[in-house]
């Protein structure tokens, strides 16, 4: 059989030095991506905020409802258009098969992404950044949020979630200047 | 001494013990891995009061 122990004494065996060499290798790129995963969480553009809320679907619901009637602008085919403050919160809800509301965004502003489900698990994913994240019942994932280019982007759900899976589209649209609403219709 | 009349470490005779190995490779993840998910479920908070205040009416 070939999964044996070797003959008594192995471990006192001299390693051969190409061998020395491998393991040497292997633990110093282990090591250094260790180092560098630690150090890519503080340096890296991209990250996420790390940051959860436990929630319920009703109070998320009511704080996303607050959050429309502060912010709306208008609205586009029945869903409210809002547009938050920079810096300020944004509501984000995600139900069976539509998001709450359709966000207009100032471009190199930061904004704090609240975002969860009312009823089954959903997904987050803004096309054509490719940025993914999954959406849950009963938890408020935080998500820090500044975008760097203007236009018009997509929120496609990327979680089955029911047989309107593929009609659960949202929108955010990026501009510099409020001038830039009318092109867009708002 | 030749190598071979050496007598076996503690260390050779649990490298030797595939079996061992195999239940310690799952067990150690299996076991941090679950206490790691109980203790980010159980040091979730829920949303900040002064966030609550903003939205509610």
């Amino acid at each position: 059989m070939s999964l044996e122990a070797p003959p008594s004494g192995w471990i006192h065996k001299k390693i051969a030095r190409d061998e020395k060499g491998w393991i040497i290798a292997a633990t110093v790129v282990c090591i250094a991506m260790f180092f560098w995963m630690i150090l890519w969480h503080v340096y890296g553009k991209q990250n996420p905020s790390s940051v959860t809320y436990y929630t319920t679907p009703e109070e998320f619901t009511s704080l996303t409802n607050s959050f429309i009637e502060q912010n709306q602008i208008g609205e586009d085919n029945g869903i409210p258009v809002v547009m938050p403050k920079p810096e300020s919160d944004v509501f984000l809800l995600a139900q069976m098969w539509r998001w709450s509301s359709v966000i207009v965004l100032k471009k190199d502003e930061w904004y704090k992404f609240h975002i969860s489900s009312k009823d089954v698990m959903h997904g987050f994913s803004v096309q054509p950044i490719n940025m993914n994240f999954m959406v849950f019942p009963n938890y408020d994932y935080v998500l820090d949020f500044k975008p760097n280019k203007t236009g018009e982007y997509m929120i496609v759900c990327n979680e089955f979630c029911g047989i309107g899976h593929h009609l659960m589209i949202g929108k955010i649209v990026v501009i510099e200047d409020e001038n830039e609403l009318a092109n867009y219709g708002y | 001494m030749s190598e071979e009349n050496q007598s076996t470490t503690f260390l050779e005779s649990l490298l030797n013990n595939m079996w061992l190995l195999l239940i310690l490779g799952v067990g150690v993840y299996f076991v941090s891995y679950i206490f790691w998910g109980w203790a980010e479920i159980i040091l979730i908070k829920s949303i900040p009061a002064e966030v609550k205040d903003l939205f509610t009416k």
